[in-house]
């Protein structure tokens, strides 16, 4: 039977060991965090887009070639002598100008991650905050900023790219602006849809009536509550500007010689298939897969461990 | 002294037609019409209602968050509509809401402590480690422990959000709290410790109140004067113990007969209200309760009914009140 001193020390609230302290909060991103590294495929996904980071900006340090020099032993006979092979120091071989092709895919590695890597920041930049104003703003301003990208999205990208290239001088720069141009739009639409529902939340209703100003409420109410879904659409937008940066190159309006990206060098393997050289379509391709594929597991995974019903 | 006075206050809101052309002119749904009301300082008045009678848009227009389409809202004598936007943000400090749904109104990305200092952080100009002291403060007063402060809300159970509501809106000692059905949402066993909180918080503070509920037993606990609304307009209005001991308007009766009685051997009361609230968007004529009223009279349906004022305090809104069913 229990006295009365253990009833009462039963029924009271557990005392706190440490009132002083605070108990530091598990945040919904902390909780995602958690979610993520549960999804194998998302953090397998991870660590290779990691290696493949490595792979681009440190991977031409361990190289003997770089990527202009022409091996000259090479030309002529590039399809007998010219392929993989540790003793030449061609490790991915060489391409139809004897230049050799690993210094040049982790060239081209690297301006593709840097054209997706861009594109995805000016979207989540100009994209989040044109998307929530218009959205939170709404009625004339929504209608206008809205329109203007409606505008936007209508005219023919490739027809701008390349008046941009023709006008200005083909440079990476370029590419990067073109890339920038467009990347935000579906962005903002998407912003602008997400805010709408959030803008009828009665914790904004409660800043509102608090008087927190409009600016305010859009930066610390609304776009934290955003930044989920512009997390994950962001990493799934580095692969389709990959993909439009490769289709561009690939048309031959891309980087400009010597430098290279993933999508000319797999253009140039493309146009030499006839020619018994299968490495120099075969290593970039491979490394243009892995990376969308690492990419699209990332994006997935982020999307699963933000998805904001899982709350 | 008269802290809050409400006159003539209309709140119509626009609803396209559906499958009409886009510039055929849009329906009126007349949320609240003609609303008048004075509310004295430390008073609380508590509004009862069916769902769908314009209780909450009421209390939004008074705070601001509706924009009303016509009649005035004054404070302390002057009219909200003539102050400029410095003036008008300077008194959002002096009224605050607690809102019905407790998790929904707090943002899940802050912290409880940023949540509870942010009224103070937007008219105060206090460092964040003061607020976060003063959010501390407000929490223990409301019933939670300090040191949960950098917790987030769906760490906390609907009771406890609705306490971190009630901290948000108490910081800065307002002298108008709004409390929008702020114990619908909860368990039947929280309802009560909350209600005394906000009882006790407001004799404190010397708090005014408009309370908003559907629990006409809550209401009466709480309020010092009710007023009973249907379909946007007040059918009556009173102490809140004459309200509730002794009926006048048809439809407050109707409402205090609705109300179960915990005890299996009563005997059941049928007296309930036949049918559904009509639609805003079409309001009877007249009366609007005369559809549903069960001592409708011919004339019921023409003409607004006068208010009729029976003892000093008392306003219904009903010229047979007197009658018998």
């Amino acid at each position: 039977m229990l006295t009365r001193r253990a009833t009462r020390a039963f029924i009271s609230p557990p005392s706190d060991p440490t009132p002083e302290v605070a108990v530091k909060g598990r945040s919904l991103w902390a909780d995602a965090g958690a979610r993520f590294a549960r999804n194998r495929a998302a953090v397998a996904g991870a660590v290779v887009l990691a290696l493949l980071c490595v792979f681009a900006f440190l991977g031409g340090l361990i190289s003997p070639w770089d990527n202009e020099t022409i091996d000259w032993g090479m030309l002529g006979q590039v399809s007998t002598v010219g392929g993989p092979s540790l003793e030449t120091g061609h490790w991915f071989g060489v391409d139809e100008t004897g230049r050799d092709l690993y210094a040049r895919t982790v060239q081209g590695t690297r301006i593709s991650l840097a054209v997706g890597i861009i594109g995805a920041l000016v979207a989540v930049g100009i994209g989040t905050v044109w998307g929530a104003v218009a959205g939170y703003v709404g009625s004339r301003v929504d209608n206008v900023m809205m329109r203007l990208v409606d505008v936007m999205i209508a005219v023919p990208y490739m027809f701008v790219l390349i008046l941009l290239m023709v006008v200005f001088e083909r440079s990476v720069i370029m590419l990067f602006v073109g890339v920038g141009l467009i990347s935000w739009l579906d962005m903002a639409r998407i912003v602008r849809g997400q805010t709408l529902t959030l803008k009828n939340r009665e914790f904004v209703e409660a800043a509102i009536a608090t008087g927190v100003r409009t600016p305010t409420i859009i930066a610390r109410h609304i776009v934290p509550n955003l930044l989920g879904i512009v997390v994950v659409y962001a990493t799934l937008l580095v692969p389709s500007m990959i993909l439009f940066e490769s289709f561009v190159s690939f048309l031959g309006l891309g980087v400009q010689e010597p430098q290279t990206s993933l999508g000319a060098l797999i253009a140039q393997g493309a146009s030499q298939m006839r020619n018994d050289v299968p490495w120099m379509l075969g290593f970039p391709l491979a490394i243009f897969v892995i990376l969308l594929f690492a990419l699209f597991f990332v994006g997935d995974g982020l999307r699963d461990a933000l998805d904001p019903k899982d709350r | 002294m008269t802290l809050l006075s409400v006159r003539d206050l209309s709140v119509t809101f626009d609803v396209p037609r559906r499958g009409a052309m886009p510039w055929a002119p849009p329906l009126r749904l007349h949320a609240v019409s003609n609303m008048s009301f004075d509310l004295a300082a430390g008073e609380t008045l508590g509004i009862v209602g069916e769902s769908g009678s314009g209780k909450s848009t009421l209390a939004r227009a008074v705070i601001g968050t509706v924009p009303m389409s016509g009649g005035e809202v004054l404070w302390e004598g002057k009219p909200l509509s003539g102050m400029s936007p410095t003036e008008r943000r300077g008194l959002r400090a002096q009224m605050q809401m607690v809102f019905q749904d407790p998790l929904a109104a707090l943002n899940p990305r802050m912290t409880v402590g940023e949540i509870i200092a942010e009224p103070l952080r937007t008219h105060r100009d206090v460092p964040r480690r003061e607020a976060r002291l003063r959010a501390q403060e407000m929490m223990e007063r409301v019933g939670l422990l300090p040191n949960l402060v950098n917790r987030y809300p769906h760490e906390f159970s609907g009771g406890q959000c609705q306490r971190i509501g009630i901290a948000r809106a108490l910081i800065l000692e307002p002298r108008l709290l709004v409390c929008d059905e702020p114990v619908s949402a909860l368990d039947v066993s929280v309802q009560a410790q909350v209600v005394n909180l906000l009882r006790r918080l407001g004799r404190e503070m010397g708090l005014a109140m408009i309370f908003i509920a559907h629990d006409l037993a809550v209401v009466r606990q709480v309020s010092d004067r009710v007023m009973v609304m249907y379909l946007g307009r007040r059918m009556e209005e009173g102490p809140a113990r004459a309200v509730t001991d002794a009926p006048l308007h048809p439809y407050t009766r109707a409402l205090i007969d609705s109300v179960p009685v915990p005890d299996p051997r009563a005997p059941r009361r049928a007296r309930a209200i036949r049918g559904e609230l009509p639609s805003p968007l079409n309001p009877p004529s007249g009366c609007v309760f005369h559809p549903r009223c069960p001592r409708a009279h011919p004339d019921c349906s023409e003409g607004r009914p006068p208010v009729l004022r029976p003892t000093p305090g008392r306003a219904v809104a009903c010229p047979y009140h007197e009658g018998t069913d």
